[in-house]
């Protein structure tokens, strides 16, 4: 293909150790798998596959710093995920928390609001970078289905490009590539009870994901382009913060969505702003699922399930306060329960591995 | 399996990637390098048409059309040679990247809490539900 010459991505010698050799033990190895999947969010990449019939998960934060490559001949680089891009120095994945303290500076996204961020102009190298070191180089031709967010409906964005650049990358890393619906992933792992027929939320950093899934069949999909992010950012300015200073309340264990309190008054105020701007989001979505399921003509006998999953839905009692939400509603359809995915962080990359080995199998079978 | 469809250019062999109209990655970069060439070459048309029939463009100056028209036949031609097709499509070559690479490993893996239902016998449970459609 006629292009440009690739960017000059110079290599640490004295670190380059060949990816192999960075494996612990046997199940940390993704790249001889039968299947992988491959969850690619905004906040978190996470892989998933099987090792003797147990899943194995891998997870990067997706993001990095950024400093001037001189910087690295003054620092010990030997145990940080970096990469040397012309004269910069990126710091990868959990290691840029740390090193965003140390440069005085804030994490950057390679995506943002669930799709690769026209912001960054190395977003693609970086995240080629961490997706190879999630699932490496195949060493056979397995599939790999990663997520892929449906088109918000109230924001002017197309995941056509993020979809087809993902899809270059794995299969450049010798995969078959197959996309799959983040929120209908949810209900391949967690509805097979009931037929995968349910309702998947998959609450992210950058947008919400909705799937409405009959026998396995995505009916309707949706997302809208507010997630945990649109939360921070809302909470933050409402309240005179910075938005990482909110976030870092919000990621804490004892964060409540029924109560707001907290030792201090400062803090006790951004809790209070979190939760309104949470029931903000709910009701949101809430409504658009309405909406969206009302444009269509599908009658379903059973009730329906609904599952959320998410960074975004990990705050204590979130379950419960989505159903106060959903209760005000009256909605369209029959629904069963409204409930957690066994682990909401790794429920997308697990259903898209079921997706995966389903396409494996079925090219054994061909 | 409906995700493999042939790519519809007559003679390739190479399976269609999604959101590609019906063609493989390779056939589809051409056809984008084509159609922006031809876009470049429309405009270049117009602006030369413009400046012969010396329509009235409001703050354009003749001098200053020629310059535009000059600086779009140099930027087509300059495309000509070496046509970026990353702007649309991005080109990576992943054997191409290299890192600096941590003795330790970069992700965390961790072995999942065993599930109610294993993963396999919900890859042939969702089989039977497909075929069973």
């Amino acid at each position: 293909m006629a292009g440009k010459k690739p960017k000059d991505i110079k290599t640490e010698e004295m670190n380059k150790i060949p990816n192999d050799e960075l494996l612990i033990d046997e199940s940390s190895d993704s790249s001889n798998v039968e299947a992988v999947g491959l969850d690619v969010g905004t906040m978190n990449l996470v892989a998933a596959y099987l090792v003797n019939d147990d899943v194995v998960t891998k997870r990067i934060r997706n993001m990095f710093v950024q400093t001037d490559a001189e910087n690295a001949e003054t620092m010990d680089l030997t145990n940080i995920f970096h990469a040397i891009i012309e004269d910069q120095l990126y710091i990868l994945g959990d290691d840029a928390y740390n090193f965003a303290n140390i440069f005085g500076q804030t994490v950057r996204r390679p995506m943002k609001n669930g799709m690769i961020s026209p912001n960054e102009i190395d977003a693609l190298d970086i995240l080629t970078v961490m997706i190879k070191e999630l699932i490496g180089h195949a060493k056979k031709d397995s599939p790999v289905c990663f997520s892929i967010p449906a088109n918000p409906i109230d924001a002017d964005m197309n995941v056509t490009y993020h979809k087809n650049v993902l899809e270059r990358i794995v299969t450049t890393l010798g995969y078959k590539a197959v996309p799959f619906n983040e929120a209908a992933a949810i209900v391949l792992d967690e509805c097979a009870e009931t037929n995968f027929s349910g309702i998947g939320i998959s609450f992210g950093a950058g947008m919400t994901n909705v799937a409405i899934v009959y026998k396995s069949v995505p009916v309707v999909t949706f997302s809208v382009a507010r997630g945990g992010d649109w939360i921070d950012y809302n909470a933050a300015i409402s309240i005179g913060q910075i938005p990482n200073r909110v976030s870092v309340i919000k990621e804490r264990p004892d964060f409540d969505l029924t109560s707001f309190e907290a030792s201090k008054k400062k803090e006790r105020r951004i809790r209070e702003a979190l939760v309104y701007y949470y029931k903000d989001l709910l009701n949101y979505v809430i409504k658009n699922l309405i909406a969206e399921f009302n444009k269509i003509d599908l009658q379903i006998p059973d009730p329906l399930p609904i599952i959320v999953a998410g960074g975004t839905s990990k705050p204590k009692h979130f379950v419960e306060f989505f159903k106060e939400q959903f209760e005000n509603f009256e909605v369209p359809f029959e629904w069963a329960e409204i409930r957690h995915a066994e682990n909401p962080l790794t429920a997308v990359a697990s259903g898209c591995l079921v997706k995966a080995l389903q396409v494996s199998q079925e090219g054994e079978s061909d | 399996m409906g995700d493999n469809r042939l790519c519809k250019t007559p003679g390739c062999t190479n399976v269609a990637i999604p959101g590609a109209k019906g063609y493989c990655s390779g056939c589809f970069e051409r056809i984008v390098k084509i159609q922006q060439i031809e876009l470049m070459e429309d405009i270049v048309k117009l602006l030369t048409q413009i400046l012969k029939e010396g329509l009235n463009v409001k703050g354009l100056e003749n001098k200053q059309v020629t310059q535009v028209v000059e600086q779009v036949e140099k930027h087509v031609e300059d495309r000509k040679i070496d046509f970026d097709v990353t702007d649309f499509i991005p080109s990576i070559d992943v054997s191409d990247v290299k890192v600096g690479e941590p003795k330790k490993e970069a992700a965390t893996t961790k072995k999942e809490k065993k599930k109610k239902k294993s993963v396999k016998s919900i890859v042939n449970k969702l089989k039977q539900v497909q075929e069973d459609k």
